[in-house]
C-alpha cells in the first residue's frame, strides 16, 4: 500500500465514518448522550472535533492495516477480518470501562458501541481491501 | 494454546500491578477531582481487574494473528505493543477530554503515553515468551 493509498483510504473511511457517525452519535443517541450526568452536553462540542477525531482514526487505521496487511489475505474479504479484529481491539479495553468509570453511562450503551466498532471496522476494512487489491487485471 | 494461556495471565498481572500503582495511587486524587468519574470509587475495583485481564487477552490474541508482520524476536513484540498502544489511546482518550465534565485535557496525554508505554512491555513480556518458545522448539 502506498502513501497515494494511504491518502485515499484515510479520506474515503473518514468521510463514511462521519457521515455514520453524525446519523448515528449526533441524532440517534444525542438523547442518550444528553441523558448521562458525566457527559457533558454534546451541543457544547465543537462539532470540528468530531469530524477531525473520525479522520484521525482513519488514518491511523489504514495506517496499522500497512503494517500487518501481510498477515491476512489479500482481499477485500481478508481486510474486512482486519477491519473486525482491529475493531474489536480497539473496543474492549476502552467501552468497557468507560462504562464503569462514568456515572449515568448506560451498560447497553457500551455493547452498542462494541457492534459499531465491528461494522465501522468491518467497512473500513472492506474498503482498505479495495484499495490495495493486487492488480492482476493489469499485470 | 498453553502459550498464549501463559502469556494472558503474565500481562493481565503486569497490567493490574502497573494500572494499580499509576491510576489506583497517583492518580487517584485526580480522578476524585472528576465529578463525571465519581463511579470510580463506588466499589468496582473487580471490573478493573477483570477489564485488564480481557484487554490481556485481546492483546495477545491478536499478536498471534499479526505476529508475521513483524520482526520474530523481542524487539518486534515491542513495536507491536507501541503501535497497540498508540491505535487504541488516539483520538479515543483527546475526545474524553471533551466528552467527560471536569476531565483535564492534560490527563488524556498522560493516559495516552501511560497506554502506550504499557503496551510496549506488554510487547516485551509477548517477545520474551516468544522467545524462550523457539529457544526450546
Amino acid at each position: 500500500m502506498k502513501i497515494k493509498q494511504l491518502l485515499l483510504g484515510t479520506v474515503i473511511i473518514g468521510v463514511i465514518w462521519n457521515i455514520a457517525d453524525f446519523i448515528l452519535q449526533g441524532i440517534i443517541l444525542k438523547s442518550t448522550y444528553e441523558s448521562i450526568s458525566g457527559y457533558v452536553s454534546m451541543d457544547s462540542i465543537n462539532p470540528v472535533w468530531w469530524i477531525l477525531f473520525d479522520f484521525i482514526q482513519a488514518f491511523l487505521v489504514t495506517w496499522f492495516f500497512r503494517k500487518v496487511m501481510s498477515s491476512f489475505e489479500r482481499s477485500p474479504q481478508g481486510a474486512m477480518l482486519f477491519g473486525v479484529f482491529l475493531a474489536i481491539i480497539l473496543a474492549v479495553p476502552t467501552v468497557f470501562i468507560e462504562g464503569i468509570t462514568v456515572k449515568g453511562f448506560p451498560m447497553w450503551l457500551a455493547w452498542l458501541w462494541l457492534v459499531q466498532y465491528i461494522i465501522y471496522g468491518a467497512v473500513a476494512g472492506y474498503i482498505l481491501g479495495m484499495l490495495s487489491k493486487p492488480k492482476i487485471a493489469t499485470a | 494454546m498453553k502459550q498464549f494461556l501463559i502469556a494472558t495471565i503474565a500481562i493481565g498481572v503486569a497490567a493490574n500491578l502497573l494500572d494499580g500503582i499509576i491510576h489506583g495511587i497517583f492518580l487517584e486524587s485526580t480522578y476524585a477531582a472528576i465529578p463525571s468519574m465519581g463511579a470510580m470509587d463506588t466499589g468496582k475495583a473487580g471490573w478493573f481487574i477483570f477489564g485488564d485481564f480481557v484487554a490481556a487477552l485481546v492483546f495477545t490474541w491478536f499478536y498471534g494473528r499479526v505476529h508475521s508482520s513483524f520482526d520474530q524476536n523481542p524487539n518486534g513484540a515491542v513495536l507491536y505493543g507501541i503501535y497497540f498502544g498508540i491505535i487504541v489511546a488516539i483520538p479515543t482518550f483527546m475526545f474524553n477530554a471533551l466528552q467527560f465534565k471536569g476531565f483535564p485535557y492534560w490527563l488524556s496525554w498522560v493516559w495516552t503515553i501511560v497506554l502506550v508505554v504499557e503496551f510496549a512491555i506488554y510487547g516485551a513480556i509477548l517477545g520474551a515468551l516468544t522467545k524462550k518458545k523457539t529457544a526450546t522448539a
